[in-house]
């Protein structure tokens, strides 16, 4: 019986451990997508596209763009690190800089693909902080994130159609920070 | 050995004659002066437009649709319908902005929405040919005439790189416009179904 109860929960972990890489991809490896965006930032929103590519070595590069094109963010996530490519005045403060960043991380998941991500089956740690999943159908339909103090700093939310995400967000509590995601190609 | 030459010049000889068709032409010269006379007298123009944003790296573009409308002085409707409702209305000094339906206040943005301001404005009624935040040259084709301009300006460089514009000599028709970025990203802007010195309804610049 023991025995049994040792192999039924290695196996429940086991499946648990999987779910990253089977049911959480957003954009996946080699994958790359444009998408109506719209930052909110202290109050004031910044709008326009977001163009982002999922190299097949987990390079993620991201271009935010203004409607009428001028360049407005350009960032690379390598190696563990982001590097700042080009940023506006508006957007390259320290505070919203790393917290933007972040988001997009967030946003896309890129975190399953980062070393110092753990998966303990219903939550995750990733940068020092507890992500706590919610699946629909098996799908991804939310992360909780929750920072050091154990309060819920963030939550991502997946909006899905048929097929494919209609919108991403994140949305930060106590604090005027968010950022909605669609995505161009289903219009 | 001569045949692989021969085959070389063959590959290089349109490359060569594709550089050489864009001829710089003098500032004082009759072409230019024609282009700004016509421009001078032009009172309103309206017209199609095309906006295509390649991204360094990605395969996609971004293509934006719409229209647009100018009537001398200072007014413009810069309309977007696809893939986002997208509009710049320009009323002499007042500038507005709407998207999705909903007007947006652009505070922290205002140097960009200026120098976009100026560059739509500055391209479309040929001011921007003598601005003197660029340094300019001027070239023909024989069909068109193309003007590169390069800002001065530290905080303008920052912004933009390089502005290419194009006008069909014949008629003196704003074709295409394009800006590169600091990052050698590059956004074309193609005119089609220009339209100069019709009636314009002033509405379009009251209100959105």
């Amino acid at each position: 019986m023991r025995l049994f109860l040792l192999i039924f929960s290695l196996l429940a972990t086991s499946v648990q451990a999987q779910a990253p890489g089977q049911n959480v991809e957003i954009l996946g490896r080699g994958k790359e997508a444009i998408y109506k965006a719209e930052f909110n930032i202290t109050g004031s929103a910044i709008n326009g596209f977001l163009a982002v590519q999922h190299k097949r070595n987990d390079v993620l590069r991201v271009q935010f763009t203004s409607p009428m094109g001028n360049n407005l963010l350009e960032i690379e996530w390598k190696r563990g690190k982001w590097k700042k490519i080009y940023a506006t005045k508006k957007l390259s403060g320290k505070l919203i800089f790393n917290m933007m960043t972040e988001d997009i991380l967030l946003l896309f998941a890129h975190y399953q693909y980062d070393q110092s991500f753990e998966d303990f089956g219903n939550e995750w740690k990733w940068n020092k902080k507890t992500l706590e999943p919610v699946f629909e159908n098996g799908k991804l339909s939310s992360v909780k994130i929750i920072g050091r103090r154990h309060h819920p700093s963030k939550t991502v939310k997946y909006k899905r159609g048929e097929d494919c995400i209609d919108e991403l967000s994140i949305d930060h509590q106590g604090f005027p920070f968010s950022i909605t995601l669609e995505p161009l190609k289903k219009k | 050995m001569r045949r692989a030459t021969t085959f070389f010049l063959f590959i290089l000889f349109p490359i060569f004659l594709s550089a050489q068709d864009w001829k710089t032409i003098e500032a004082s010269g009759p072409m230019l002066t024609g282009l700004k006379s016509t421009l001078a007298g032009m009172k309103s123009i309206k017209g199609d437009i095309r906006q295509e944003k390649s991204f360094a790296f990605l395969t996609d573009k971004l293509v934006s649709t719409g229209i647009f409308v100018y009537q001398k002085e200072s007014k413009l409707r810069w309309e977007f319908k696809e893939p986002i409702d997208y509009v710049i209305l320009i009323n002499e000094s007042t500038m507005r902005l709407r998207e999705e339906g909903i007007e947006k206040k652009y505070k922290g943005m205002n140097q960009i929405l200026r120098q976009v301001k100026e560059i739509i404005l500055g391209c479309i009624d040929g001011s921007i040919m003598s601005n003197p935040n660029y340094k300019t040259v001027f070239s023909t084709n024989g069909t068109n005439i193309r003007i590169q301009l390069q800002p001065k300006e530290k905080n303008l460089k920052e912004f933009i790189k390089q502005i290419d514009v194009e006008f069909a000599k014949s008629g003196s028709i704003l074709k295409k416009v394009t800006l590169t970025d600091p990052s050698d990203d590059m956004t074309d802007i193609h005119f089609s179904n220009v339209q100069s010195n019709q009636k314009i309804d002033a509405a379009l610049f009251a209100d959105f």
